[in-house]
C-alpha cells in the first residue's frame, strides 16, 4: 500500500503541475514592414526629342506635376479622373510608402532583377511607355518607378492600371521593355503583384476639352 | 528509486512555463526509464489479434520505402492515401481525413507539431521505425483527442537487454531529384550490466529539384538531418527508458505555387504547368520551410503483485517552425512565420489482469502546450501565442473468450485554450484571443470473433473528438502561397466523430485478404469555404475563405489481399474508395481521395530460402474525382491516371548478417499526370520516372 500511496501522490502532483502552469501571454505587436501602405503616381509634362533611334526627354521649366494618391487598398479617391493631352509626353513617377510613411520605391530599384511595372488598360495605339530607371551604378534598368508616357492620340476614357510585379526567380530575364503593356502579364511573367493601382484616365485632343 | 524517478518528470512539468533551458543532457544521463512491453502501444513481437482494426508495416515492408517521407511510407496500407503540397510536403490521409484528425504516436508519444494547414508535414523520420501500425478506428479512448480517423504508431526497435552489438545501414539513391539518403542504427548492451541496452540512430538526406515527365519543378529540394539516442534498463519487475530524437528539415516550396491574386491563379491554371522553367539544382531558396523537432521521452514501467502493472511516460517536444517567403527588400532572410511550440505530456496507466484473461486499464493523460511567436518577423502573426492544458482520464476493459474478444472503454477530457495575439492593420490594429474551454466524453467498443483459424471478423465503434486549433479559431490574414485570405471563427465548437469500422480477414499462406468497411459521422466538422467576397489590398484582390462547421458523413471500404498462384508467383492487391458528404449543405467535401487500385505480380526465386531474389511488376489506377463542388474549387479535378512500377531485389544471408538490395522504377513510362490530392496540381504535374536503388545491411 505504501507504493500505491506514492503513485496517488504522483498523480496529484501531476494534476497540480498541469493546472497551475503559468505561461507568458504578451504578444509583441509585430508591424508588417513589408506591406505597402500607400502609393502615388505623378505625371509631369516633358518635351520629347527624337535622337536617332531613341528619344531624349527634356524638362519643361514651368510644367506643373499632377499627382494621384492611392490608399492601402490601392484605390484613388472617389471620382478621380485625369486628363492627359494627345501629342504630349509625361514623366511618370511612382512613390510608395511603407507602414511608417517612409518612401520605399528605392527597394524596387535595388532589386530590379525581380521587379517590373506594366501599364495597362489603354486602347491600342493610345499610349507609349518607356522605362527610365537607373540602378545604383547608373545603368539603365526596366522597373517602371520612373518612365515616360507619351499620349499618341486621344481616345475614350479608360481605367489606367499600373501593376508592379514581384517576379519569381529567373522570370525577368525573359521580359523586354517592349512588354510594358502586355495584358497577359499574369500568364507570361510569373510572380505576384506588389502594387496594383487603378484610376480613370482620359487622353484628350490638344486644344482643350471640357467636362 | 521510485520517488526519484517520479520527480524527474514532475520537476520538468513545474518549470514548463518560461524556462526551457536545455535540460535534456542532464536527464538523459540518468539511467532512467524503459520498458519493452508498452502499455497502450503494442510492443513486442507476439501480437494477439485485437478488436482494433489495423494494418501493420513490417520491417520488410519498410525497407521498400526507405528514403521516403512518413506519408509516402504509409501509402502501402490500403485506405491510406497522401495529401501533398508539391513534391516536398506530404501528409497521410486515413479514410479521407488528415492533419488534426489523425493522431501520430512517435515512440509512444503523441506527435505535437504545428499543423496549421496542409503544407505542414509530420515531423518524423520513418527510418527509425521497425514497425508502423495504422489503426483505422476512432480510438480516442486510449490515445486521446484527434484520433478521429485513426492512429499511426511509429515504433523503433526494442532495446537490447544483453551484451552484443548490432545494427543496420540503409543507403538509398533516387534518380529523380538526384536524392541520396543514408541511415544507420547501432544498438547494443553491456556484459557488465545485464538488462541495459542502448541505441543510436541517424539519417541524412539530400535531394534537389524534382522532375515531372517533362520539366523540373523549381525549388523542390530537401535537406534533412535526423538523429536519436535511447537508453534502457530492465530488471525482473521494472523497466526504464530514456529517449531523445531530433528531426530537422529544410525544404523548398515550389516557386510556381507562390501565387498572388485571382488573376495570377487563373492564368496559371489555364497554363496547367509552371510559367517559368528551371534546371536541376540542390539549392533551396525562399519560399522555404525550416523545421526542428526535438522529442525527449522518459518512461518507467513496474510490474506489481497480482498481475498489476504501472507505467509512467513523460514526453517533452519542442517544435520550431520557420517559414520564409518571397519578401521585399532584404527580408527574405527573415522568417515570415517563426513559431516555437513546447509540449509536455504525462501519461500514466495502470493495468490489471483479471480472471479469465480479462484486463482492465486505467489511465491519465496530461498535456501542456505553450506556443510562442518569436518576435522579429516583421510580419503579422498568423497564429497567436497560446497556452493549452488538456487532461483526460480513461478506463478500458477487455474480456477474452475462446473465440471472442471484447473491448470497451470510456474517457473524459478537459481542455483549456488561451490565446493572445496582435494584428496590425492600417485601419485598425487589434489584440485578439481569449480563453476557451472544451470538455468531452468519448467511448469505444469493439469485438473480435475468431470464426476459425482462417477467418476473423472484427467490429469497432468509437466516438472521438478534437478541439478547434489556433488557426481555425483565430487566423485572419493572407495565407501566403495559397493566395487566400483566411478568416477564423473564435466561436467554433469542438468536432465529434462517430466511427464504425468492421473488418473481415482471411488468414492463410496461399490466399489471405482483408476487407475493411467503415462509416463515420462527423458532427461540427470544421472546414473552410469561400464566402464569395474578396479582400482588396494594394497588391490586388484575394478571395476570402472562412472557417465554418457542418455535419459530414464519410463512408468507404479498403481491400487488401494476396493470392499465391504458385510457390514462386503471387498476386497482391490494394484497393480503396471513400465517399464524403456535407450533410447540412448536401454537397461534396473537397480533397477527398478518389477511388484507387494498386496491384502487382511478384515472381520470387527460392521464396523459403536464406538467399532470395524477386521481380515485381506493379500497376496502379487512380480514378478522376467526380464528386466535387465546382464553385468551391479553382479548377475541376484532374483526369484519372495509371502508373506502372517495376521492382527487383535480392537478399543474402551470411550467419547473422543480411544484405538486401532493391531496385524500383516508379512511373516506368514517365507518364505526365496530376493527382487531385496534390494541392499544387493546378500549376504542376506530379513526379516523372524515378529509379531508386536501396541497400540494406543488417549485422
Amino acid at each position: 500500500m505504501n507504493k500505491l500511496r506514492h503513485y496517488s501522490l504522483a498523480v496529484l502532483v501531476a494534476i497540480i503541475a498541469l493546472t497551475f502552469n503559468a505561461c507568458k501571454k504578451d504578444p509583441k505587436p509585430e508591424i508588417p514592414e513589408e506591406e505597402i501602405g500607400k502609393a502615388t503616381l505623378t505625371f509631369l509634362e516633358v518635351e520629347r526629342e527624337a535622337h536617332g533611334d531613341h528619344f531624349h526627354y527634356n524638362p519643361i521649366p514651368d510644367a506643373k506635376p499632377e499627382t494621384i494618391s492611392f490608399d492601402s487598398k490601392g484605390l484613388a479617391p472617389v471620382g478621380t479622373h485625369m486628363h492627359l493631352t494627345a501629342g504630349k509626353t509625361y514623366k511618370l513617377t511612382l512613390k510608395s510608402f511603407d507602414f511608417a510613411n517612409r518612401e520605399m520605391q528605392q527597394e524596387f530599384l535595388s532589386k530590379h532583377d525581380i521587379h517590373q511595372a506594366f501599364i495597362l488598360g489603354a486602347p491600342a495605339g493610345v499610349l507609349t511607355y518607356a522605362y527610365a530607371d537607373r540602378d545604383k551604378d547608373n545603368k539603365k534598368v526596366n522597373v517602371g518607378v520612373t518612365g515616360y508616357l507619351t499620349v499618341d492620340k486621344a481616345s475614350e476614357g479608360f481605367t489606367f492600371r499600373y501593376v508592379l510585379r514581384h517576379l519569381n526567380p529567373g522570370v525577368k530575364a525573359n521580359i523586354t521593355a517592349a512588354d510594358w503593356s502586355d495584358v497577359n502579364f499574369a500568364s507570361r511573367f510569373a510572380g505576384a503583384n506588389d502594387l496594383d493601382l487603378k484610376f480613370e484616365l482620359h487622353p484628350v485632343a490638344a486644344g482643350g476639352h471640357a467636362h | 528509486m521510485l520517488k526519484r524517478l517520479f520527480l524527474i518528470p514532475f520537476a520538468l512539468y513545474l518549470c514548463a512555463g518560461d524556462s526551457y533551458a536545455q535540460k535534456t543532457p542532464d536527464t538523459l544521463s540518468k539511467p532512467a526509464v524503459i520498458r519493452l512491453k508498452e502499455v497502450g502501444v503494442k510492443g513486442g513481437q507476439k501480437q494477439l489479434p485485437k478488436t482494433s482494426i489495423s494494418s501493420t508495416l513490417s520491417q520488410r515492408d519498410l525497407e521498400l520505402s526507405k528514403g521516403g517521407t512518413l506519408a509516402e511510407t504509409l501509402t502501402a496500407v490500403s485506405g491510406v492515401s497522401i495529401l501533398k503540397s508539391g513534391a516536398t510536403i506530404s501528409k497521410p490521409v486515413i479514410h479521407g481525413l488528415h492533419s488534426n484528425r489523425i493522431l501520430i504516436l512517435n515512440n509512444g508519444i503523441r506527435l505535437e507539431g504545428q499543423q496549421w494547414g496542409a503544407e505542414h508535414a509530420p515531423e518524423i523520420d520513418p527510418a527509425i521505425a521497425t514497425r508502423i501500425q495504422v489503426i483505422k478506428g476512432a480510438e480516442s479512448v486510449r490515445y486521446g483527442a484527434e484520433a478521429l480517423a485513426g492512429v499511426v504508431i511509429v515504433e523503433p526497435p526494442v532495446l537490447p537487454v544483453s551484451e552484443g552489438i548490432g545494427g543496420t545501414v540503409n543507403l538509398t539513391g533516387a534518380s529523380n531529384g538526384r536524392a541520396g539518403t543514408a541511415s544507420a542504427m547501432l544498438n547494443g548492451g553491456l556484459k557488465a550490466l545485464p538488462g541495459f541496452g542502448w541505441r543510436i540512430q541517424g539519417t541524412l538526406k539530400k535531394a534537389g529539384n524534382i522532375r515531372t515527365a517533362d520539366y523540373y519543378l523549381g525549388n523542390t529540394g530537401v535537406n534533412e538531418l535526423n538523429y536519436s539516442a535511447a537508453l534502457g534498463y530492465t530488471t525482473a519487475n521494472s523497466s526504464y527508458e530514456a529517449f531523445y530524437s531530433r528531426f530537422s528539415t529544410e525544404l523548398g516550396i515550389l516557386y510556381s505555387a507562390h501565387v498572388g491574386t485571382k488573376e495570377d491563379i487563373e492564368s496559371r491554371i489555364a497554363h496547367g504547368r509552371p510559367l517559368e522553367s528551371y534546371d536541376f539544382t540542390y539549392r533551396i531558396t525562399a519560399p522555404r520551410q525550416k523545421i526542428f523537432h526535438d522529442l525527449m521521452k522518459l518512461k518507467a514501467n513496474y510490474d506489481l503483485k497480482e498481475g498489476k502493472s504501472l507505467s509512467v511516460v513523460y514526453g517533452y517536444q519542442r517544435n520550431h517552425r520557420k517559414e520564409f517567403d518571397f519578401r521585399r527588400g532584404d527580408r527574405e532572410a527573415l522568417p515570415i512565420t517563426d513559431l516555437v511550440l513546447h509540449t509536455h505530456t504525462l501519461d500514466l496507466s495502470f493495468e490489471q489482469q483479471l480472471e479469465n484473461g480479462a484486463k482492465r486499464l486505467y489511465g491519465f493523460n496530461g498535456l501542456v502546450q505553450v506556443n510562442n511567436n518569436i518576435p522579429g518577423t516583421l510580419a503579422n502573426t498568423f497564429i497567436p501565442n497560446y497556452d493549452s492544458f488538456t487532461s483526460g482520464v480513461f478506463l478500458m476493459q477487455r474480456w477474452t473468450g475462446k473465440a471472442f474478444e471484447f473491448e470497451a472503454g470510456i474517457r473524459y477530457d478537459f481542455k483549456t485554450f488561451e490565446a493572445a495575439g496582435f494584428r496590425y492593420q492600417y485601419e485598425q490594429s487589434e489584440s485578439y484571443g481569449g480563453q476557451r474551454r472544451f470538455h468531452n466524453v468519448t467511448g469505444s467498443a469493439g469485438a473480435l470473433w475468431k470464426i476459425n483459424p482462417k477467418w476473423h471478423l472484427s467490429s469497432n465503434v468509437g466516438l472521438a473528438w478534437r478541439a478547434p486549433t489556433a488557426n481555425e479559431l483565430f487566423s485572419n490574414g493572407l495565407h501566403h502561397g495559397a493566395g487566400l485570405f483566411e478568416i477564423g471563427n473564435a466561436d467554433i465548437k469542438a468536432e465529434q466523430g462517430y466511427k464504425w469500422v468492421s473488418s473481415i480477414r482471411r488468414i492463410s499462406s496461399d490466399f489471405s485478404f482483408n476487407l475493411d468497411v467503415y462509416a463515420q459521422y462527423l458532427h461540427n466538422y470544421i472546414y473552410t469555404r469561400p464566402d464569395g467576397n474578396f479582400r482588396q489590398t494594394i497588391a490586388g484582390t484575394y478571395p476570402i475563405f472562412r472557417y465554418g462547421q457542418t455535419n459530414a458523413l464519410f463512408t468507404g471500404a479498403d481491400l487488401s489481399g494476396t493470392y499465391e498462384f504458385l510457390p514462386h508467383l503471387s498476386y497482391q492487391l490494394n484497393a480503396s474508395f471513400v465517399r464524403a458528404r456535407d450533410l447540412s449543405e448536401d454537397k461534396y467535401l473537397p480533397y477527398i481521395p478518389s477511388d484507387r487500385v494498386t496491384h502487382s505480380l511478384k515472381f520470387e526465386l527460392n521464396p523459403d530460402q536464406q538467399n532470395t531474389a524477386y521481380l515485381q511488376l506493379g500497376h496502379s489506377m487512380v480514378r478522376r474525382q467526380t464528386r466535387y463542388e465546382p464553385e468551391s474549387d479553382y479548377a475541376a479535378p484532374p483526369p484519372g491516371y495509371q502508373l506502372v512500377q517495376l521492382g527487383a531485389g535480392a537478399r543474402f544471408k551470411f550467419a547473422a548478417r543480411e544484405l538486401g538490395l532493391n531496385l524500383t522504377v516508379d512511373n516506368l513510362f514517365n507518364t505526365a499526370y496530376k493527382d487531385y490530392m496534390n494541392r499544387y496540381r493546378y500549376y504542376t504535374h506530379d513526379m516523372g520516372r524515378n529509379i531508386t536503388l536501396r541497400l540494406a545491411y543488417k549485422f
